[in-house]
């Protein structure tokens, strides 16, 4: 087998195909710091590609509560207990050999294909596939809303929590080195040269499931109607601007545009034939995963490369966080908690257009306070984030301080 | 509240339902919680007073609960601990 260099692994790693690289690579910020929960996301993805029967317990978009909740259960736990099989305790991270280009070290451990092949599997990567059960009740018993009537309004008198949760919002992660696509004997997957995003090919798919066993995510979706597997489409007529609404523009996907809680900004990343990133500060996911590093891969260790890079929670024990994200997440939660000028000018550019911003500039505001982080004082500025499209275009502008509107006591909701 | 102290059994098909999942020693997860819920809309520019609201208003759970549980001047600590220099939002009425 091939070797291919994982730069979020920092080093090279077995993998079924030689290294190609996409023009452009489809990818996204998620904040888990702001989400909600709301699954407005999901809705919008369901509502767009996901209606038709033999399609109920497909969530191509889902948000899990952690640490209890997973969609199909136990998905990563499951995963991460056949990694620690095939390579007892050997898990681990070289922190020391971080440089720009890895900047979250190396990985000694062994990924899903190397740890595949540890165990003198056929297969070419480790994985398993979920029990219908398990595909079935996303948040079962993670968030159960009640109805309750005004009368009751009143903190919960049942046994309250008192632990730690945070929402984790998954969709396929277009990734670079897809184990889908190594798992498929049929070649029915492939990755788009023009933008990254990972299709399955319908017409050749014959329904064997290796990808729904081999994605370590599992975000592939067997269709037992049809008898062929789907997954996220990464909404790519918005991508292409071949969608109506978007008028030959790129365009952010469903679940993207929908996130009320301002969580979610995605883009495209320019990648050089080498699979490095092309240097570009004032792209604001390439500020945020490479010039800043706030934003991490989920469970890089996997080894495929993922695309979609989270902004950690930062009230989670960091074990949890190390496991989840790698060694970058208390270099990336002590700068995104006490964020540079620049970065909380970025933030607010998070669901502001449904056009992709492939630009943005800082127009420096008045200050408008302080505030104490860890024992430092944080200046607040009224900064005004600007951001352009791919022909230069200013399709967006938004201050720090956004306008608020106090809609009254006689809406129940109001704050 | 030992006896809702039940770890997670494998066997379990829910097994890491209604468990408790605990920190490091020391480690108390309402209040980074809460702390983060104040910085968060701090830095977006919100006055106190606005923030405070989401803790008062029982409507609002999560940040409800941390209120009921601690206390009123446990949430005015955290807040005058994060807000320094508290924004003043000019705030429109519908
Ligand atoms: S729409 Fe946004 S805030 Fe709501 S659940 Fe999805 S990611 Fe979270
Ligand atoms: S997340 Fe899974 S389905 Fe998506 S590209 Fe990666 S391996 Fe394939
Ligand atoms: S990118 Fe599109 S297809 Fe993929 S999860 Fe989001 S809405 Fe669904």
């Amino acid at each position: 087998m091939p070797d291919v260099y994982n730069w979020q692994l920092g080093r090279p790693m077995t993998y079924r195909f030689r290294e190609a690289h996409p023009k452009w690579q489809f990818a996204a910020v998620f904040n888990i710091n702001r989400c909600i929960a709301c699954q407005t996301c999901t809705m919008a993805c369901k509502s767009t590609w996901t209606f038709s029967e033999g399609q109920e317990h497909m969530w191509w978009n889902n948000v899990e509560t952690k640490p209890y909740g997973g969609y199909p259960h136990h998905w990563d736990v499951n995963t991460l207990k056949l990694l620690d099989k095939a390579d007892p305790g050997g898990q681990k991270w070289d922190g020391r050999t971080a440089t720009p280009a890895a900047p979250y070290g190396q990985f000694t451990g062994k990924t899903i294909f190397e740890a595949a092949a540890a165990l003198g599997k056929t297969d070419e990567a480790i994985g398993y596939l979920p029990t219908d059960d398990e595909w079935t009740a996303p948040n079962i018993f993670e968030d159960t809303p009640r109805n309750r009537r005004e009368s009751e309004l009143q903190a919960t008198s049942l046994p309250e929590h008192r632990t730690w949760f945070f929402y984790l919002q998954r969709i396929c992660n277009h990734c670079t080195y897809p184990a889908c696509l190594a798992a498929c004997p049929r070649n029915a997957i492939y990755k788009r040269p023009e933008d990254g995003i990972v299709l399955i090919d319908e017409q050749r798919c014959r329904g064997y499931r290796k990808c729904v066993e081999q994605c370590p995510y599992k975000k592939p979706m067997f269709r037992s109607t049809t008898r062929v597997s789907e997954k996220c489409i990464a909404c790519y007529p918005r991508i292409e601007g071949t969608d109506p609404i978007s008028e030959g523009e790129p365009m952010e996907t469903r679940c993207m545009s929908a996130c009320v809680g301002k969580i979610r900004l995605q883009g495209l990343i320019e990648v050089g034939a080498d699979g490095r990133w092309a240097v570009n500060p004032d792209n604001p996911l390439y500020y945020m995963v490479r010039e800043e590093q706030v934003a991490l891969p989920l469970y890089p260790q996997f080894g495929t490369e993922p695309n979609i890079y989270y902004i950690p929670p930062r009230w989670v024990p960091r074990p949890y966080l190390h496991q989840m994200f790698g060694p970058g997440a208390d270099a990336a939660i002590e700068r995104y908690a006490a964020p540079s000028r620049r970065l909380q000018a970025v933030l607010q550019l998070f669901r502001t257009t449904q056009r992709i911003v492939h630009r943005f500039e800082v127009v420096n505001g008045h200050k408008i306070g302080e505030m104490n982080v860890a024992g430092k004082t944080m200046e607040l500025f009224n900064d005004t984030v600007v951001g352009f499209d791919r022909n230069g275009k200013e399709i967006v502008r938004q201050s720090v301080m956004e306008p608020l509107h106090d809609r009254g006591p006689k809406y129940l909701n109001t704050i | 509240m030992a006896e809702f102290h039940k770890g997670a059994e494998a066997e379990d098909p829910f097994e890491a339902m209604a468990v408790f999942v605990d920190g490091p020693p020391g480690y108390d997860g309402a209040a980074a919680m809460a702390r983060a819920f104040i910085e968060e809309y701090a830095m977006m520019g919100w006055p106190r007073e606005r923030i405070l609201r989401l803790f008062e208003n029982p409507r609002y759970a999560g940040t409800h609960a941390v209120y009921h549980q601690r206390g009123e001047a446990f949430i005015h600590s955290l807040l005058d601990d994060v807000l320094c220099v508290a924004p003043a939002q000019e705030v429109r009425h519908a």
